[in-house]
């Protein structure tokens, strides 16, 4: 793919060429390597003994089939429903004239701005015992804590993911081939099962597989939601708060590391198999699909539902925040957020500073690690890409009890420090940095670099002179990326901040969890609008073209 | 598959015939009044730079665009209203727009499943489709497993598998190297006859065009400019645009006085139709294989460049008694080879003289 014949100059001296991936190799191995190894470590000792006794116990445990099921039945469902959505969702948007599809698309991707556990909160006052709805408007009296609410919310929350890596297969789509099969006697819903659906195949067996990943680790939903149901990751998480047995929590969190895994190999392969079909195409046109009434109507439905569903939440959580007590008395009041403003201030702060640091940290380290890994040769470059890119596939969980495990003792003596906290929201946004980083440079014409080199410049000069201007907008973006996502982040953080590095977060999550509903939304209001300004940012640089692409791209890198 | 054999009379049916078709795109007109008959059995070509029309032309016979007025007939059938789906034409497009997820056999087959064919017939019918392209053993092939000739013949093969009444290819070649280029050409030119099918070809390489086509539309900006065969489009340019478009010409503005034109010095009648043209300015035109260039002829000229082209040789020319114009001559067996400076004679037969109103062009 790369032409990398070039010659390297004699200067290039060989301490410098490998100073750098060496660096990176080290504070890798310490921060992703050392806390896996920790955890398996734990999981396989019982007060202290080392052995296999937690796997026994687990696999013997009455329970334990029944959380594997419970948890891969409510992944499944999640993915397959999700999936479904958000392939709808984005063929009405791309691949119809339908009046509300921006509509649909902003409804869409609302959830990228709203954590899953205050979608949950909203969830709960919509439809809750006290609900809005269920209860003021239908007068029901329903239990609504059972796993499928569990499945309800995390579907609002991760169609978004089906909808924007399903949409970045169809705009790739030529119309052209559409043209071809109603040429030859193809009615407009046959040219979709046979033509344009085919080649969805890939980005929609990502999306399913990256769904279920995320519904695997994610744990909040059904701590508020799920009653008596539990899944892998919430009962890792109730071992390690609630009854305070690490090791019982390090055995669940490597069994849940191990499928995650295993899921995220089956995802990279989708997505090089997507790259293969998609390959041949350049400079595609997008031309409508002419569905029948009944298809239209269907459709619209659907994404109605989804849409207004969604509408309904993000609305209610501004409601409660900015009314007396939602649900009794809608007197308009600042009392919410004058309170939430003044308990979560120290909240607030550590959010800004934490989330500023990691995006300066993650794009700059991005930028360098991508261009070590696309440019340079050396050995154990693969190592160094496969330990960079892990992050992605790990738990929260899985990094908060490693952390916990790795960082107790000396010499790397982090746990009650904001050394850890800033570590863990950094090593969760280095696979973004990285992915973004090494998008933008194997597009980056390899010859003006060589120009650079053969008008005397070193690899440093190059570096910094032409490869990062270039770069420059999706630096950018990966940044302001990666600010919004730590500003939204809790899986890993909650297991490893104190007190003092408390983050917005876990404001949010504590009053969710005590059920202080008005707070909980306010406080959830102040992180949106922190969150909306970073996607603000995109937003405008995007505007100015070129970078539209990389946001697809940066969204999707999401830690679990 | 049939051919229309039967009529003995040399007649010639119309096979596709657009009649006053307009279309736009936003503001810009991109046919207008556009009409056109292809003749049964015939291969036009549609030869134009781009932007002229000519693909919008073909994507509207196929009812890929939709167009604002205008009827479009196959054979003595209105099929204005049909839509692509049932107009049953045969289409091959410019990046082939194979399906990239089947494989050779069912991407020719799948004209034939969407018209219920059965599947003991789609078998012989695809076999002997992919004979016709010289492609049988290839079933199985993934798409990005074919070079793109390859890719070619399977597009084409998908296309007159359906038993099209017409067939319609889209700058078919432009993906292909020189040489492969040149051999499909052939082919497309052989299987073309063997079926006696109506074709459209679009393109916008005058050479194609004039080495495959039966008859040749010169479009520009949405018009037709001339209608011939290669040879009259060559020879007898009707519009200076087609004169400039279509291989290398002259162009030497000149003086009359209604009955003669002078040019570099020497009188020649005007033809017949423009004499008592008023003072209106004319140009002339002349291919410069067709400017003589020899030691004594009467107008002088200094060589400015001399090319070596193989075939012969090209010179760059200066006229002595025409102030600052250049034109070109090309000369095939050249006894003697002129070089830089040297003073050499023009000549120019009268019948190899092509005159144009003088516009702004």
């Amino acid at each position: 793919m790369i032409n990398r014949d070039i010659t390297t100059t004699a200067s290039n001296v060989k301490w410098q060429k490998y100073f750098l991936p060496a660096l990176f190799l080290i504070l890798l191995a310490v921060f992703i390597v050392y806390p896996i190894v920790s955890v398996f470590e734990n999981s396989l000792r019982i007060r202290g003994e080392l052995g296999l006794d937690n796997y026994v116990r687990m696999f013997t445990q009455p329970n334990f089939f029944k959380i594997i099921w419970q948890s891969s039945l409510v992944a499944l469902l999640v993915a397959a429903f999700s999936t479904t959505l958000g392939l709808v969702i984005a063929v009405i948007v791309l691949k119809t004239t339908l009046p509300l599809r921006r509509l649909f698309s902003f409804a869409t991707i609302i959830p990228l701005v709203v954590p899953g556990f205050v979608a949950t909160l909203a969830y709960i006052f919509l439809f809750g015992r006290n609900g809005l709805i269920t209860y003021r408007l239908l007068g029901l009296d329903w239990n609504i804590y059972n796993w499928p609410s569990v499945v309800i919310v995390q579907c609002l929350d991760f169609t978004a993911i089906a909808f924007l890596l399903i949409s970045a297969v169809l705009i790739t789509i030529d119309s052209q081939v559409e043209d071809a099969a109603r040429n030859l006697g193809a009615g407009e819903w046959e040219v979709f099962r046979t033509v344009t659906l085919p080649l969805l195949k890939p980005g929609i067996i990502a999306a399913m597989i990256l769904i279920f990943m995320r519904s695997m680790a994610n744990f909040g939903t059904v701590i508020f939601l799920g009653g008596p149901f539990s899944t892998l990751a919430s009962a890792s998480y109730n071992q390690l708060i609630g009854a305070y047995n690490i090791e019982t929590a390090a055995t669940f969190n490597a069994l849940l590391l191990i499928i995650c895994l295993i899921a995220f190999w089956l995802f990279l392969r989708a997505q090089s198999a997507s790259n293969r079909i998609r390959g041949s195409f350049t400079g595609a046109t997008r031309k409508p699909l002419n569905f029948s009434r009944p298809v239209k109507v269907v459709m619209c439905c659907i994404a109605s539902v989804f849409a207004v569903f969604i509408l309904m939440i993000f609305i209610s959580v501004f409601l409660a925040a900015l009314t007396r007590y939602i649900g009794a008395d809608y007197t308009f009041t600042l009392d919410h957020m004058m309170r939430a403003l003044q308990r979560g201030s120290s909240g607030i702060m550590n959010t800004l500073y934490f989330a500023s640091g990691t995006a300066l940290t993650v794009s700059i380290a991005g930028i360098i690690l991508a261009y070590i890994i696309t440019r340079i040769e050396f050995r154990g470059k693969g190592l160094l890409d496969s330990l960079a890119t892990m992050p992605f596939a790990i738990p929260g969980t899985f990094i908060g009890v490693g952390y916990i495990l790795a960082f107790n003792q000396p010499p790397l003596l982090l746990t009650g420090t904001w050394m850890i906290v800033m570590a863990v929201t950094i090593i969760r946004q280095v696979p973004l940095g990285l992915r973004t980083g090494v998008a933008v440079i194997s597009q980056q014409d390899r010859s003006i670099e060589d120009a650079s080199s053969s008008l005397g410049a070193g690899k440093l000069t190059t570096f910094i002179r032409i490869v990062l201007p270039m770069a420059g907008p999706a630096i950018l973006v990966t940044a302001l990326y990666a600010f919004v996502s730590t500003v939204q982040t809790l899986g890993a953080i909650i297991f490893v901040i104190t007190p003092g590095t408390k983050l917005l977060s876990v404001d949010v999550f504590e009053a969710v969890y005590k059920g202080e509903i008005s707070t909980a939304a306010a406080l959830s209001v102040i992180m949106l609008v922190l969150s909306a300004v970073g996607m603000l940012g995109i937003y405008l640089i995007q505007q100015r073209g070129k970078t539209a692409k990389w946001i697809q791209r940066v969204v999707l890198q999401r830690p679990l | 598959m049939d051919t229309e054999s039967g009529a003995a009379a040399p007649v010639v049916a119309v096979g596709i015939r657009l009649h006053n078709i307009d279309k736009s795109f936003g503001k810009t007109r991109v046919l207008k009044d556009f009409s056109l008959d292809v003749f049964q059995g015939e291969l036009c070509c549609l030869l134009g730079p781009s932007g002229c029309g000519k693909t919008t032309a073909l994507k509207i016979i196929d009812g890929l665009l939709e167009h604002e007025g205008g009827r479009i007939f196959l054979g003595d059938k209105d099929i204005t209203n049909l839509p692509t789906q049932k107009r049953n034409l045969g289409m091959v497009f410019q990046n082939y727009a194979l399906f990239p997820q089947m494989d050779v056999f069912d991407n020719v087959a799948y004209g034939l499943r969407r018209r219920r064919v059965p599947n003991a017939r789609i078998k012989t019918r695809v076999h002997s489709a992919l004979e016709a392209v010289r492609l049988v053993g290839y079933e199985d092939r993934r798409i990005h497993e074919l070079s793109g000739g390859q890719q070619q013949r399977v597009a084409l093969a998908r296309a007159l598998v359906i038993e099209p009444k017409a067939l319609l290819l889209d700058e078919p070649l432009s993906n292909l190297d020189a040489r492969l280029r040149t051999d499909m050409r052939q082919e497309i030119k052989r299987i073309q006859k063997n079926l006696g099918i109506t074709t459209i070809y679009v393109t916008h390489d005058q050479e194609e065009a004039m080495s495959i086509a039966d008859r040749i539309v010169v479009m520009n900006e949405g018009v037709v400019e001339q209608i011939g065969t290669p040879r009259e489009i060559y020879e007898n340019p009707e519009t200076r645009f087609v004169a400039d478009f279509i291989g290398r010409i002259n162009f030497i503005p000149v003086e009359h006085d209604n009955k003669n034109f002078k040019l570099l010095g020497k009188e020649y009648p005007l033809p017949g139709e423009l004499v008592g043209i008023g003072n209106a300015r004319l140009i002339c035109a002349i291919r410069p294989e067709r400017v003589q260039v020899t030691k004594e002829a009467i107008s002088r000229a200094v060589v400015l460049e001399t090319f070596y082209i193989g075939t012969g040789v090209r010179y760059k020319l200066a006229p002595l008694d025409y102030g600052g114009a250049e034109i070109e001559a090309e000369v095939y067996t050249p006894m003697i080879i002129f070089g830089k400076g040297d003073e050499v004679g023009v000549e120019m037969k009268s019948e190899d003289i092509r005159l144009f109103p003088d516009g702004n062009q």
